[in-house]
């Protein structure tokens, strides 16, 4: 759905994203992340067509969008990290104006209204001017602007920043219930734990360049990682460890061991039955499931070493 | 209905506006009318045209600025630069959409000038001179826009201080307006390309045609900053148009006591005769083009890069405004040395200096094209530094320096006789006189490519 090909976007005198090239699938939605400066917000206002850069190409549903910028604005939605609203306008007023403006059929616009309206549960508010409105509500009313013309692809640059945990959570749940709807959605964040509930994908950049893009959570894998700790002495657990061959330790330290199996999940009961039977006092014992904020730093801390 | 119109109406339509003004202005046209001694006529067309233009051209104006402004001030740009709306729409929308009401009050004014004059003119004047009227009101407006969208463009975090340059721009531009209004009696004839056109009737169709222009450059500014890509060819065209407009009036200027063949009036002798004339306004058109082009290293990458693709389509499309104005001054200036030889050549600012200059040399035509190859460099090289915050404003600066103060240091210390160096002079000039500019063009563009090389990226 989305094609990024070595796309090349200069500030004067600062390269900011350096030969990105990633693909998206359609109907998913991916996290964009990385440190402050790292180059997201450009690269969305580059996806989006609002900026143009230096080389590249940028393709939504197979249409160059720097080619044809309007045409694919028809398909696209883009909410910036500071965004404002018509404050002396009605939700509903302002609602309606972005019909219009996005050129809705005139006997469409009521029911593109009434979808975004239901979708952003702004029902009560409708008749207060967007200067009224909370925190909370200005961004729902903000995502309502970007996709009262249903796009397929939404890029949204921070968009859980400086909302409370309940805006939070109903955002999520616009989310996956946009991507429910066919969309496809570019999610820029600094809150991993929060992006780990509904992405699917994750396009890790720093210092402009794509380190990696990951599948999330939905990926499945062939190893589990256990994390065993104990009040018996580690060493002996170690060299108990070290005669099975169907373990390997990732590492340890003076109370707790990191193993991977090459197995599924019974064997972690056969690890821990074995354990028991050989008298060792274990207090913990569970599977490490990776978070996507360990998968980010892993990846971080790999590409800094290389 | 163009829907941002109807919200540039929503918004300006406050109680102030829709009730306030209109009664305000009514009870000034009365006061005018007392003031008159109760008579109609002359007086009153007079102060009801002057307030229609400060009405529109300073509220007006400050409103079609403001619409704009407020767009990047409360962040809701992005919004429309995402939407499907045309560069058009969002042209004629936002300028009669903020303007609206104060259209409606100065419209009062108006009707109030034609009513107070219907009696003691022609139903011709009367409808000529009301038009003109709203013409001016019309380019005072679009130049608001434009300007506040081009300084916009060039730096996004402008704010008031744009908004009063523009206000101050166009107060002085209505104080020029509103002169032939204040001696409605007084219109001269106006001389053209040797032919005499009514005053009221010539001025019409200036305005009407640069009132097109200026909304063709609307357009296409805002199709810019809707990311479409804009080939030079309406600058060439406009370009062409200047030339032919001036052009009209430089002639009696150029050849003021030569009217004997020239009333032939072949086009073939008119750009003969106006040779030079070309050349001084290509100079100037091509100075300001510097000014409107994109001189960013990245503009001119596209621009190299493509030429080294010998892509010819994006040549066209990627080649600033400078490029096809200094093109254009090449020519005129082999157009001007060809024609060099007709006698009594005399320059437009030189004839109005009452310098006399009797032919133009070849060393003196390639000394004015270093120099404004030279300009164009450095201009280009404080836009590839980046250690200027307002590069274009730092260049010009720079350039005024080299053109004025360091030429008066000179001469006030060592003479005339080094003038050379810092401005092209038209006497007595010899081929040693083009080495210092053409030493010069040589360091700036030596400069520029070194930066072009640092910075700009491999060929993608």
């Amino acid at each position: 759905m989305v094609n990024v090909k070595n796309l090349i976007f200069e500030y004067p005198g600062k390269r900011v994203l350096h030969d990105i090239s990633f693909d998206i699938s359609p109907n998913t939605i991916c996290a964009l992340v990385g440190p402050n400066g790292a180059g997201k917000t450009t690269l969305l206002r580059c996806i989006s067509a609002l900026i143009r850069p230096y080389g590249g190409i940028v393709k939504i549903d197979g249409m160059n969008v720097h080619e044809n910028p309007r045409k694919c604005h028809k398909n696209i939605a883009y909410l910036a990290d500071f965004f404002g609203l018509y404050e002396k306008l009605t939700v509903k007023q302002s609602l309606t104006y972005m019909a219009q403006a996005y050129g809705i059929e005139k006997n469409e616009q009521l029911q593109a209204y009434d979808w975004v309206i239901e979708q952003l549960n702004l029902n009560d508010h409708i008749n207060k001017k967007a200067g009224e409105l909370s925190r909370g509500m200005r961004q729902r009313l903000g995502i309502a602007f970007a996709i009262i013309h249903k796009p397929q692809v939404v890029l949204l640059d921070e968009p859980a920043s400086g909302l409370d945990p309940e805006a939070r959570y109903s955002l999520s749940r616009l989310l996956v219930d946009l991507k429910n709807e066919g969309m496809t959605i570019i999610v820029s964040s600094h809150i991993l734990a929060e992006l780990e509930e509904y992405c699917d994908e994750m396009l890790i950049i720093r210092d402009g360049k794509l380190i990696e893009q990951k599948m999330g959570k939905t990926q499945p894998t062939n190893k589990i990682q256990v994390i065993i700790k104990a009040i018996s002495p580690i060493e002996q657990i170690l060299d108990f460890l070290n005669n099975k061959e169907i373990y390997q330790i990732v590492s340890y330290d003076s109370d707790e061991i990191h193993l991977e199996l090459n197995s599924d999940e019974r064997a972690m009961s056969i690890l821990l039955k074995e354990l028991m039977l050989n008298n060792f006092e274990i207090s913990e014992f569970y599977k490490n499931t990776q978070s996507m904020q360990d998968v980010y730093l892993q990846t971080v801390n790999k590409a800094n070493v290389t | 209905m163009n829907p941002e119109f109807k919200r540039n109406l929503i918004l300006s339509s406050t109680p102030f506006r829709q009730f306030v003004l209109p009664s305000a202005m009514l009870a000034c046209i009365y006061i005018f009318y007392l003031v008159n001694g109760q008579f109609l006529g002359k007086g009153l067309a007079i102060a009801c045209a002057i307030v229609f233009l400060v009405v529109m051209l300073l509220w007006g104006t400050r409103e079609v600025s403001d619409s704009l402004m407020d767009e990047m001030v409360e962040k809701t740009w992005d919004f429309q630069r995402m939407s499907s709306m045309g560069a058009w729409s969002m042209v004629w929308g936002k300028i009669l959409g903020s303007s609206f009401y104060v259209i409606l009050s100065a419209l009062i004014a108006l009707i109030a000038y034609m009513y107070s004059i219907a009696s003691i003119v022609s139903s011709e004047f009367l409808i000529k001179s009301s038009l003109l009227l709203l013409l001016l009101a019309g380019i005072g407006l679009s130049v608001s826009f434009l300007s506040t969208l081009f300084l916009l463009r060039k730096n996004p975090n402008t704010t008031t201080k744009l908004t009063n340059g523009v206000i101050l721009f166009l107060g002085i531009y209505l104080l020029i307006t509103i002169i032939p209004f204040i001696r409605l009696e007084q219109f001269q004839s106006i001389n053209w390309y040797k032919q005499d056109y009514d005053w009221l009737t010539f001025n019409l169709v200036s305005a009407l045609s640069f009132l097109t222009w200026l909304l063709i450059a609307n357009y296409r500014l805002m199709r810019q900053e809707l990311q479409y890509k804009n080939s030079p060819l309406i600058w060439t065209i406009f370009i062409v148009f200047v030339l032919f407009y001036c052009g009209g009036f430089l002639i009696p200027l150029t050849y003021f006591d030569r009217g004997n063949w020239i009333d032939n009036g072949e086009i073939g002798v008119y750009l003969k005769v106006l040779a030079p004339s070309y050349f001084f306004l290509l100079i100037i058109i091509t100075w300001f083009s510097i000014y409107f082009s994109d001189n960013s290293i990245k503009a001119i990458h596209r621009l190299l890069f493509s030429c080294s693709k010998t892509n010819i389509r994006n040549i066209w499309l990627y080649s600033p405004l400078w490029l096809i104005s200094y093109i254009l001054l090449l020519i005129s200036g082999v157009w001007f040395y060809l024609n060099s030889g007709i006698d009594n050549q005399v320059g437009i600012f030189l004839a109005l200096w009452h310098v006399n200059v009797p032919i133009f040399s070849i060393e003196f035509i390639i000394m004015c094209l270093l120099f404004v190859l030279r300009d164009i460099l450095i201009s280009l090289y404080f836009s590839f530094k980046n250690s200027f915050r307002r590069p274009d404003s730092s260049a010009l600066i720079f350039i005024l320096l080299l053109y004025l103060l360091i030429p008066t240091i000179v001469n006030m210390t060592a003479g005339s006789q080094w003038l050379f160096i810092f401005i092209p002079l038209p006497n007595d000039v010899g081929w040693y006189h083009i080495l210092p500019v053409l030493i010069q063009v040589m360091v700036m563009a030596g400069l520029n490519w070194n930066y072009y090389h640092q910075k700009s990226p491999q060929p993608i």
